[in-house]
């Protein structure tokens, strides 16, 4: 309905004028009906408000506090490999929770620099951590090696067989520079000779937002470390870049001089390196140095 | 003014300077952690220039589609009474609360290449709205709309039918009563509304990474360098901080002499 409607000739002199009363708001035949201010009774409201919370405290509460913490910063392309790792490690330690931080290897050691509370941290760039210097309270181990692989959706609909077919995509998704993953995709590109324009790179902070470009998103393709593809499983597909062009990544960890507990810090860095979390690293994909 | 000779609780007191300390701290941050020898230099480096102008334009775009979509809706919301109403109301308010990740996600299925109408796009008309400056434009305006919806709906509530009706026993036609008497009533709303829309628009982080990408030169806003940056070139990334801060007391100076006008 029309909240003014055409008015007919018998009404045409509305109320409101020709009325000596200013009392405009029952004189008025139309009035914009009232503001819809709450879709349901106050009632359903606070039903609806206590369901979603007791949804939410269900979900957020149900590990107890009385357990103690080790939080660990990982390279993104590190979570699967050490989501793994943490179960064996929680099993031999029981009433230890581990937490995995990950993230661009760059940024989490910006954060620790800035005084983040993190007791271990596994980086994409051995060199990367271990320029952290005095923020460290061991020394860097290097446990594992990772490569560089094109990932393009399910089906590769655009027929990308090396480096060089990026340079026909609309837009390939990278790592940003400061990000390990981003400066070897760099090199590696370098070393094909291939030149794609910035117009034509979307750029995420680490591996994994990287490649959720194309398993969630429109790109075409990005250059991710093969174990990413691995873990993302049927969502994308990995194109090989041959051993010339290709990057070799130094994974590195090391206890933090900040760490809470500096002796389950070191033990969860033995996990990482001892047989168990070297199975579970080759099993995700990556490369382990020799013992 | 006597209001303000009134005694305060402490219990008021205390809890209120805390209040105005959490709000401004931050801020007060941003602009002793900004490089103010090297600002000039931050801002004009290309990255940021770049940046700016995108976001400028984009935010500009956003305003317009946001405009044209949303006057005409608070118009229906003020106007109109039909079934359903309040319901579509509070769907057009959804981006308002929605966290802009998730609208993000929204917009890439329905938008984005294997979208409800983003394949049709891409498939027969060659339309990418992902990964291009369209994109941003989309994802702002999509954020920014209720902004301008709510603000022009209430003013046009508060001006009333009295005007309009006058005009129209007096024989005007509708499109003469809404151009020459709606839209002047509600001028100042208009651009309160276009105003808060830009600002919310030129803010925008969540929904334009997650569907238009972060593509140097045509996606990445200032925001995305922002974050981008703070890894990479921290001394640019506050300088652009500093330089949206400036921004939004702009917007709010711009607006307050509005918001107190209501406020007494």
């Amino acid at each position: 309905m029309r909240s003014v409607a055409p008015a007919a000739p018998a009404d045409r002199r509305s109320p409101a004028l020709v009325s000596s009363q200013p009392d405009y708001c029952h004189a008025v035949p139309h009035r914009p009906s009232p503001r819809p201010a709450a879709l349901w009774p106050p009632r359903r409201t606070a039903v609806a408000l206590l369901a979603v919370l007791t949804i939410f405290a269900i979900a957020g509460c149900a590990p107890s506090n009385d357990r103690s913490r080790l939080t660990v910063a990982i390279a993104a392309s590190l979570e699967p490999a050490f989501t793994v790792i943490v179960r064996e490690f929680e099993d031999a330690h029981p009433g230890i929770d581990v937490t995995l931080e990950p993230g661009s290897s760059t940024a989490l050691a910006a954060r620790i620099a800035d005084g983040a509370p993190y007791s271990v941290l596994a980086g994409a760039d051995a060199s990367r951590v271990a320029s952290l210097g005095a923020d460290l309270a061991g020394p860097v181990t290097v446990f594992a090696t990772n490569r560089l692989a094109i990932a393009v959706p399910p089906g590769n609909p655009r027929r990308v067989r090396g480096l060089a077919d990026l340079a026909r995509l609309r837009i390939t998704a990278l790592c940003d520079i400061a990000a390990p993953c981003g400066r070897y995709a760099d090199e590696a590109l370098t070393a094909a000779e291939v030149t794609l324009p910035e117009s034509r790179i979307t750029r995420a902070p680490d591996a994994t937002t990287t490649l959720r470009a194309v398993t969630r998103g429109d790109a075409e393709a990005a250059v991710v470390y093969v174990t990413d593809v691995r873990s993302a499983g049927p969502a994308a597909e990995a194109v090989t870049i041959p051993p010339s062009a290709n990057r070799t990544a130094r994974y590195g960890i090391a206890v933090l001089a900040g760490a809470d507990d500096p002796g389950l810090a070191r033990e969860f860095v033995t996990t990482v390196t001892d047989p168990r979390g070297r199975a579970a690293l080759t099993a995700a994909g990556f490369g382990v140095p020799g013992p | 003014m006597n209001r303000r000779t009134r005694r305060v609780p402490l219990g008021i007191a205390i809890p209120a300077a805390l209040g105005l300390a959490f709000v401004v701290l931050p801020l007060v941050g941003l602009v002793t952690d900004a490089p103010w020898d090297t600002l000039v230099g931050s801002l004009t480096n290309p990255e940021a220039r770049a940046a700016l102008r995108l976001s400028l334009l984009c935010s500009a775009g956003a305003t317009v589609v946001a405009f044209g979509l949303g006057l005409p809706l608070a118009w229906v919301f003020a106007r109109l009474d039909f079934r359903g109403r309040s319901f579509a109301w509070a769907l057009v308010m959804v981006p308002m609360v929605l966290p802009p990740v998730v609208a993000g996600v929204g917009l890439l299925a329905a938008f984005g290449r294997r979208g409800l109408v983003g394949g049709f796009l891409a498939d027969h008309l060659g339309v990418y709205l992902t990964f291009s400056p369209a994109g941003v434009v989309l994802a702002e305006a999509f954020v920014a709309l209720p902004f301008l919806v709510v603000t022009v709906e209430a003013a046009l509530r508060a001006a009333g039918t009295e005007l309009e009706e006058a005009a129209r026993t007096l024989g005007a036609r509708p499109w003469t009563v809404l151009r020459r008497v709606t839209l002047p009533a509600v001028g100042p709303a208009l651009a309160a509304g276009a105003a808060l829309a830009w600002a919310r628009a030129l803010g925008e982080f969540g929904a334009t990474i997650t569907f238009a990408g972060n593509v140097s030169g045509r996606t990445r806003t200032v925001p995305l360098a922002v974050y981008l940056l703070l890894d990479r070139e921290p001394e640019v990334a506050t300088a652009l901080s500093l330089l949206m801060l400036a921004v939004s007391i702009t917007v709010l100076a711009a607006l307050r002499s509005r918001w107190l006008g209501r406020a007494q």
